[in-house]
């Protein structure tokens, strides 16, 4: 869904929930209108980390010379490149059992993690077949 | 990709963000909450076979009523239809999982502590059968809540109850709007979604209702406030209004997501579309937006003006035309249908049959003059125990028994499957039915004792509900028998039903559409 039908839905759930708030407040129970505000806060949290997350993507391209890739996470996102020939696909076990492992392609003092959204096997996965498209043809 | 499953042993069930985990540990859970909450009904029948009192002394009874309601509502029917939405919806909808599945874990990891908050002080006290834990009934009226000692242990458990429902809420609307798959309108949505939608939507207009009201009443018993104290100003009758501006929306919540399950079952074994979609959803979000304006008909005798009284009887009368097109149209599904009567089939239409019957005895206490008669008495009983038993729960058993091959990949045992429904199907009627009867002669409801000429009809009543009881029993054993094995169900398991979940192979596996289905 568009941001802008979110914000549609969310004025329209927003009108019905001030309006029962505010006719119990005018009734002289107002300790309804707290809950209210809270869990309106907490639809808009989970309808704007929805929205943001919907666009997260990551494009991997390697070609002749380059891996490239192009990623949008949350707020953050960009472009990076490496060379080929010089770059290594590693993945990176965690300091601690419960704490998820970090699947990085570096090159020249350059790192970039990839495959966030990936569970362990997906990423043990991706590793392998990122290993295998970068090596040099025998 | 290669196939990737679930964590081993506990820890799988405890940090489960799979909507397919989260969604066995609700319908578990609300097992195990219908077993307590039907004891909790065997001691009420038992005390309730003959007059006089002869089982447990009438503290213990009043307490056995209200932990009954407040278990069954919050414990059992809620949890369970949550945890249908959590199974289902995904898989209807082609998406991966829920859109926010921490906090989908979150949301049912609260549903066992609030259970045992509010169960808790049944216990204190040391003396288990003097009745301690609250006794008010189910629906806490003030005054009579606020003498409670343990009041705020209840309105924790009551907060507790309700962020989950808030959380789970929200993660389902985010879920349905946010990741449909391409091609996936919301006119194309099965109806089970789009009645959890409106469901959703329900629970978060009322929900904080419900939050401010406990809130209030934890105010007026420790901090000294009036809300709902006469003696300090406050207005004891304006605690009812909120209290059911919550309640009737909340019968809602529970009874259209059972629409939406009966709403895929009889399509499949009428084999046929299901007529009237369109009019369904509009149906569907009509009876939603009714159950805002109708709550004062549960308070008819509490002294109202008759204008009041005359605007809550239309309004409510209203509510059986929507429900009469879905009525309507679940026959019409079936008309001239080639129907075959399988387990989930029967279920279905005692379900429309029975749901119908709770219907009208509904339109009778919607009309005003006619519920002064009837108010508080158990022909109220006999309503709502037909809306919510062989309606909610026949729908939530029908939907276990329609689902229960794709959720593990072994048929059911269809002659058991029968006898269940059977021995249910008449047991309930010889439980509930004669409430009518009873009712209508004026036996008082919430009472341990009664006058002798209804002593016939409750004998009945409380043998159909011992049996009733015992049923379920043989449920749990279909359902366990089916998890260990059985015949192999193929994946579209029944002849030729509709909806994404019968692409996927049965077993459903652990991870369904990570790549999303194109829908035409």
């Amino acid at each position: 869904m568009d941001w802008k039908s979110t914000v549609r839905i969310y004025l329209l759930i927003l009108s019905v929930s001030v309006l029962i708030a505010t006719g119990f407040a005018l009734m002289g129970l107002w300790m309804i209108v707290p809950f209210t505000g809270m869990e309106m806060l907490l639809l808009a949290g989970a309808f704007y980390l929805c929205a943001l997350r919907s666009r997260d993507y990551e494009l991997i391209a390697v070609d002749e010379n380059y891996i490239s890739i192009e990623k949008e996470h949350g707020a953050s996102g960009g472009r990076i490149r490496f060379q080929r020939h010089w770059a290594r696909v590693d993945l990176e076990q965690p300091a601690c059992r419960n704490q998820p492992s970090r699947l990085v392609v570096r090159s020249h003092g350059r790192s970039e993690e990839i495959g966030l959204c990936l569970n362990e096997e997906e990423k043990r996965h991706l590793a392998r077949q990122l290993q295998r498209a970068i090596a040099f043809p025998s | 990709m290669s196939e990737h499953g679930p964590e081993k042993g506990i820890k799988r069930w405890l940090f489960t963000t799979n909507h397919k985990d989260i969604g066995t540990l609700y319908l578990w859970f609300s097992f195990i909450m219908l077993l307590v909450g039907g004891a909790m009904a065997m001691v009420i029948r038992a005390e309730l076979m003959y007059p006089g009192m002869q089982v447990v002394n009438p503290n213990f009874f009043n307490m056995m009523t209200t932990m009954h309601g407040l278990i069954m509502v919050f414990g059992a029917i809620m949890p369970a239809t949550v945890g249908m939405a959590n199974w289902l919806i995904p898989m209807m909808i082609g998406a991966p999982d829920m859109a926010m599945p921490r906090m989908n874990n979150w949301s049912f990891w609260i549903l066992p502590f609030a259970a045992t908050m509010l169960v808790l002080p049944m216990f204190m006290g040391g003396d288990f059968l003097a009745g301690q834990g609250p006794a008010f009934g189910w629906t806490f009226y003030e005054p009579l809540s606020g003498q409670y000692d343990n009041l705020a242990f209840f309105i924790f458990a009551v907060h507790l109850l309700g962020i989950s429902s808030i959380m789970g809420s929200i993660n389902i609307i985010a879920t349905i709007l946010n990741l449909r798959a391409p091609g996936m309108t919301l006119m194309k949505m099965p109806m089970f979604v789009w009645t959890w939608l409106i469901t959703a939507f329900l629970l978060i207009a009322v929900m904080p209702v419900l939050a401010g009201a406990v809130t209030m009443m934890l105010t007026d018993k420790y901090f000294g406030t009036s809300f709902f104290d006469a003696a300090g100003g406050g207005d004891p009758v304006l605690f009812q209004h909120v209290f059911w501006f919550f309640g009737h929306p909340e019968v809602y919540i529970m009874i259209l997501p059972a629409f939406g399950i009966v709403s895929q079952i009889i399509p499949t074994f009428a084999r046929k579309k299901l007529f009237g979609y369109s009019s369904m959803v509009y149906a569907t979000a009509a009876i939603a937006f009714l159950s805002f304006i109708v709550w004062a008909h549960h308070m008819y005798t509490v002294g109202m003006p008759v204008a009041g009284e005359l605007y809550f009887m239309y309004a409510t009368v209203m509510i059986a035309v929507p429900t009469a097109v879905k009525v309507f149209n679940w026959t019409a599904t079936m008309w001239r249908g080639a129907m075959t009567f399988e387990t989930p089939m029967l279920w279905a239409v005692a379900f429309v049959f029975l749901f119908t019957i709770g219907g009208f005895t509904g339109l009778m206490l919607g009309v005003a003059p006619s519920d002064f008669q009837y108010h508080d008495t158990y022909f109220v009983v006999a309503h709502f125990h037909y809306v919510l038993v062989t309606g909610a729960l026949f729908a939530l058993i029908g939907g276990v028994y329609y689902w229960l091959p794709k959720w593990t990949g072994n048929m059911y045992d269809e002659k058991l499957g029968k006898l269940h429904f059977w021995l249910s199907v008449i047991s309930v009627n010889v439980l509930f039915f004669p409430q009518h009867f009873v009712g209508l002669a004026g036996m008082q409801r919430r009472v341990p004792d009664y006058a002798v000429q209804f002593a016939d009809w409750n004998f009945w009543s409380s043998i159909g509900g011992f049996v009733f009881g015992l049923s379920q029993l043989l449920f749990m054993y279909i359902v366990i028998k089916t998890i260990k094995g059985g015949e192999k169900a193929s994946d579209k398991v029944w002849d030729n039903p509709e909806g994404l979940e019968w692409t996927v192979p049965s077993p459903a596996p652990y991870h369904t559409f990570e790549t999303a289905p194109e829908i035409k």
